[in-house]
């Protein structure tokens, strides 16, 4: 049975609507992640969940039990949910020490006072903040308040735990250290999790399920290698960093090997796909520009173009070209990234070169 | 309103709903109803009488009686325009520039603005009247002369005081947005090749817009319901003023002349709050971002030779401000006569504890200065926490109900509680009572207390109250633990504030105190207008002395606590009257 459970759950902010009809289950133990663009909704969902936002309707239910329906007049308040939930600011209280705010969720409770020792040393040093009681909440640095956050949003074992881009106020480093931490934490204790995020690494790498999310509406739901390799829209497509997007007719179909005339320059594009297409049907082919790669030699074989380099930004570990198909009958851009070697030297503008696209590679989004 | 959809889900709730609707509608706007009504009574509150509409047909010639609506009127721009002015050459010296004694600024203009402006009053005509002034009688013994060099019972005196005065809250309110101007807009005007009075002029100035035009509805709305320096300076002159008109009217005439009074008293608070709306409408379409919240620096402009001239300014200011005042009602206190510069004493000390009612005086103010203190400041912070957490539209109906004591100044606030409470049997045991004189002077104070509180509030992260939420507390623990705990130094500020503001006030309590409920302020003038200036002076300077005390006290306190703070690097909740991101001050009572 699923933790937790959206039905149609609506929200909107005077004329605005934010979340139009969202419904989405979440299995126990599951780490699910919302993932889309700022103003897409996910916080709003996560808040609702939450109980710091209602829902003008729709039925969430947590644990089997309903905690918002204002069709029935149910809303049950924050406190009586039992979450946890990591915000973005960390939102710890400068007026406590790191105990004092670790321990705060178990006094509510009223947990016996020894239990309240022990349980916030195991949470500080589940975050790998073993020691630090006594020290002032405010005196430490972002990353580690953000785990003492984290520390408090598990240290009273709630059935649900929220993290509302906890990462974002962190540096790069910071980020990356922080991100395998929550997965060493979710594998050691599998707690149902719903992550919100604009970005994409900490969605792939963490989650069970990855629900893409625009304009309040679910886009596309899958496992982290489903999302990433096979977008279903253009707009996923594009979020999750396809540069390439070119608009052809398919030609010829046999099994999964689907061929596409593109719109606008000559050749053919042989795409491997389950999507079911028939010959005629105008479609959108995506690839990501890693997967151009430039031939020595003059290229031939399936997917086998020629271009022109019109611009080439160099970035230490690739360059990045801008290039225009052969024959094209309009401004096409195709953008490629290409890993520098030692052995090939860049091409320069101006150029013409042989690409070859990987079939596997590119994705036959829906139409 | 999500305020009244959660009144349905909860009973608790709703019943703290209507409890405090309930006393916001007692407090603010019941009153102001009945001034409306009290303008068509023939009788004062307390006396059963008749309806008549003849107050209104009358309005025009009471109110103008000894130019008393021209008077305040030019009075009011001519007060706000200097203050302002004052103000923001003030500000500007001591956030932007490396002017000498610019550190200063800022403590000057605090002591100026726990005086009240019946101090200011007195003190300057103390100093400066034409008979007996310090001033007048020191000339006419240095230079032999007979006649007078300065007279503050005139035109330009009661300007310069009100100005003077007016400039220390305009400069609260200024000083936050000041400090927040970012350096780099002032280096890219200068690198598009403007000098430094364009660069002020067209780039600092305008970006100040929503603050100086708040400050200057707030200049305008004081100056017409300006009482103390109308009345103490003024009508020596022969000057009449709205404020005092209104007095007048109560006082000397029997039976007092209610219906008149409220009249004058319901156009003026209908002009304060026609301005109000015209305030908002102009700022709420245009979108400024003084503040920009990330990378900005605040670096002062370096004035090289002109920090003298600065310094010189920044002296004469503290000269005018503060030393003059303070100095000629020290000096007074010690004073046989006014004018007598020999043979000073402290007679006048004696005879003031001498005085068997000066102990049930000084027990009348502590109390309302106290309780009504801590009634203001905790009534302004519920309303301002429950105004930042309401939803949009009851957010907005508690804004405005903040503003509508701006409308009741102490005179107006005074005829408006009299009717609102002696009119009604059960309330009627109010009057004459110490406790109708606390409502009058909370209400009185509640604009500078709400704006204390929103700005304190704007500084605490919603965040902070909902993680608490979620770690399971109840609203009222999460509020308690999390957002009052904070606010607390805050709330305190602002409590010590409104004491220092109700012990100055001098008009509400000057209409309501019966003879036994008569503050240290109505006393002061009551022996200032019996031609007593020496107790007078005695008086003002223990009032004063003892607020400074308490200022000390409140200033040790906070730097012990900053102290332990920052050894624990707690970022403490700045209590001050505006947070930089605060671009609408509700208004003061100044």
């Amino acid at each position: 049975m699923s933790e937790v459970r959206f039905t149609g759950v609506r929200k909107s902010y005077g004329a605005a609507v934010v979340v139009p009809d969202f419904s989405l289950d979440i299995a126990e133990g599951e780490f699910v992640t919302l993932l889309g663009p700022s103003g897409c909704g996910k916080t709003t969902i996560l808040r609702c969940l939450a109980g710091l936002e209602h829902p003008d309707g729709g039925v969430i239910s947590l644990a089997g039990e309903t905690v918002s329906d204002p069709g029935r007049g149910v809303r049950v308040p924050p406190n009586r949910r039992n979450l946890g939930l990591v915000f973005q600011s960390y939102a710890l209280w400068p007026h406590l020490t790191v105990f004092g705010n670790v321990a705060y969720p178990l006094k509510v409770r009223r947990t016996p006072k020894a239990q309240i020792r022990a349980k916030v040393a195991d949470a500080l040093a589940l975050v790998g903040l073993a020691g630090t009681e006594r020290r002032q909440a405010m005196a430490l640095s972002g990353g580690q308040q953000q785990r003492v956050a984290l520390a408090r949003a598990i240290v009273a074992d709630p059935a649900v735990l929220l993290l509302d881009e906890p990462l974002s106020n962190l540096d790069a480093q910071r980020r990356a250290q922080l991100r395998a931490e929550l997965r060493r934490i979710h594998r050691a204790s599998p707690r149902t999790t719903l992550y919100v995020t604009h970005d994409q690494v900490e969605a792939l790498t963490m989650s069970d399920r990855v629900v893409v999310m625009d304009a309040g509406r679910i886009l596309q739901t899958g496992t982290p290698a489903e999302v990433f390799q096979s977008p279903e829209t253009e707009f996923v497509a594009r979020f999750l960093g396809y540069d390439n997007l070119v608009g052809g007719t398919v030609t010829r179909t046999d099994g999964d090997a689907v061929t596409v005339r593109p719109t606008g320059f000559p050749g053919e594009l042989h795409v491997s796909s389950d999507r079911q297409v028939r010959a005629g049907d105008s479609v959108t082919v995506a690839f990501r520009g890693s997967a151009l790669s430039i031939a020595g030699t003059s290229a031939n074989g399936p997917n086998a173009l020629r271009a022109r380099v019109e611009d080439a930004a160099y970035s230490g570990d690739a360059v990045h070209y801008a290039l225009s198909p052969d024959g094209a009958d309009g401004p096409i851009r195709l953008s490629a990234h290409v890993p520098t070697s030692g052995a090939v030297p860049p091409s320069a503008v101006g150029d013409p070169v042989d690409l070859r696209l990987d079939p596997s590679a590119l994705v036959l989004l829906r139409a | 309103m999500r305020v009244f959809r959660a009144a349905r889900t909860s009973p608790g709730r709703a019943v703290g709903v209507v409890l405090l609707g309930l006393l916001l509608f007692l407090l603010l706007l019941w009153p102001l109803v009945m001034l409306g009504v009290g303008t068509f009574r023939t009788s004062s509150p307390l006396v059963p009488g008749g309806w008549s509409a003849d107050a209104l047909g009358r309005v025009d010639e009471e109110a103008t009686r000894n130019g008393a609506l021209r008077n305040s009127a030019i009075l009011a721009v001519l007060s706000t325009v200097l203050g302002v002015a004052l103000a923001v050459v003030l500000a500007f010296l001591s956030e932007r520039t490396d002017t000498w004694l610019r550190r200063l600024i800022r403590p000057m203009v605090l002591v100026s603005v726990l005086i009240s402006p019946a101090f200011y009053a007195i003190a300057y005509d103390l100093l400066a009247n034409k008979y007996t002034g310090t001033l007048n009688v020191a000339a006419q013994d240095l230079l032999g002369t007979d006649g007078h060099v300065v007279n503050v019972e005139s035109w330009p005196g009661i300007v310069c005081v009100s100005s003077l005065h007016a400039s220390a809250f305009v400069y609260l309110y200024l000083v936050g947005p000041f400090r927040a101007l970012d350096r780099t807009h002032e280096e890219a005007s200068a690198a598009a090749g403007a000098g430094r009075w364009r660069t002020f002029s067209r780039i600092n100035l305008p970006l100040l817009t929503p603050i100086l035009s708040s400050v200057v509805l707030i200049g305008l709305v004081s100056g017409l319901e300006s009482f103390d320096e109308p009345l103490i300076l003024g009508t020596p002159a022969d000057l009449g003023f709205l404020s005092p008109r209104i007095y007048d009217l109560l006082t000397e005439h029997n039976p007092p002349r209610y219906a008149d009074a409220s009249a004058i008293a319901l156009g003026l608070a209908l002009v304060v709050v026609l301005l109000a709306v015209v305030q908002h409408r102009v700022l709420a379409r245009r979108s400024y971002t003084i503040v920009t919240g990330k990378s900005y620096r605040t670096d002062v402009w370096h004035l090289g030779r002109a920090r003298i001239l600065g310094g010189a300014f920044v002296a004469a200011y503290g000269v005018l401000a503060v030393l003059l005042p303070l100095g000629s009602v020290v000096f007074a206190s010690f004073q046989p006569f006014p004018g007598v510069v020999g043979d000073l004493s402290t007679k006048n000390y004696t005879a003031l504890f001498n005085n068997p009612e000066i102990p049930g005086v000084v027990r009348t103010t502590l109390l309302l200065a106290v309780l009504g203190g801590l009634a203001a400041a905790s009534l302004s912070f519920l309303l301002a926490v429950l105004g930042a957490r309401a939803g949009r539209r009851s957010g907005a109906v508690l804004r405005g109900v903040t503003l509508l004591p701006l409308a009741m100044p102490g005179v107006i606030a005074a005829i408006a509680m009299t009717w609102a409470y002696a009119t009604v049997p059960g309330l009627r045991e109010l009057y004459g009572t110490v406790w109708l004189l606390m409502i009058a002077v909370v209400v009185a104070v509640l604009p500078v207390t709400v704006q204390i509180a929103s700005g304190a509030i704007a500084q605490l992260h919603r965040e902070l109250e909902d993680a608490a939420r979620i770690a399971g507390a109840t609203a009222l623990r999460a509020l308690l633990t999390v957002t009052v705990r904070l606010l607390l130094p805050s709330l305190l500020s602002g409590w010590l504030l409104a004491a220092i503001l109700i012990t100055g006030n001098l008009d509400a309590p000057l209409v309501l105190s019966g003879s036994g409920t008569r503050t240290v302020s109505v006393q002061t003038y009551l022996f200032f207008n019996d031609q007593n200036q020496g107790q007078s002076a005695a008086l003002l300077t223990l009032t004063v002395g003892a607020g400074v005390l308490l200022g000390l006290v409140a200033a040790a306190v906070r730097a012990v606590a900053r102290r332990a703070a920052s050894r624990r690097n707690v970022p403490l909740v700045e209590p001050g009257l505006v947070a930089p991101e605060q671009p609408l001050p509700t208004g003061v009572s100044a």
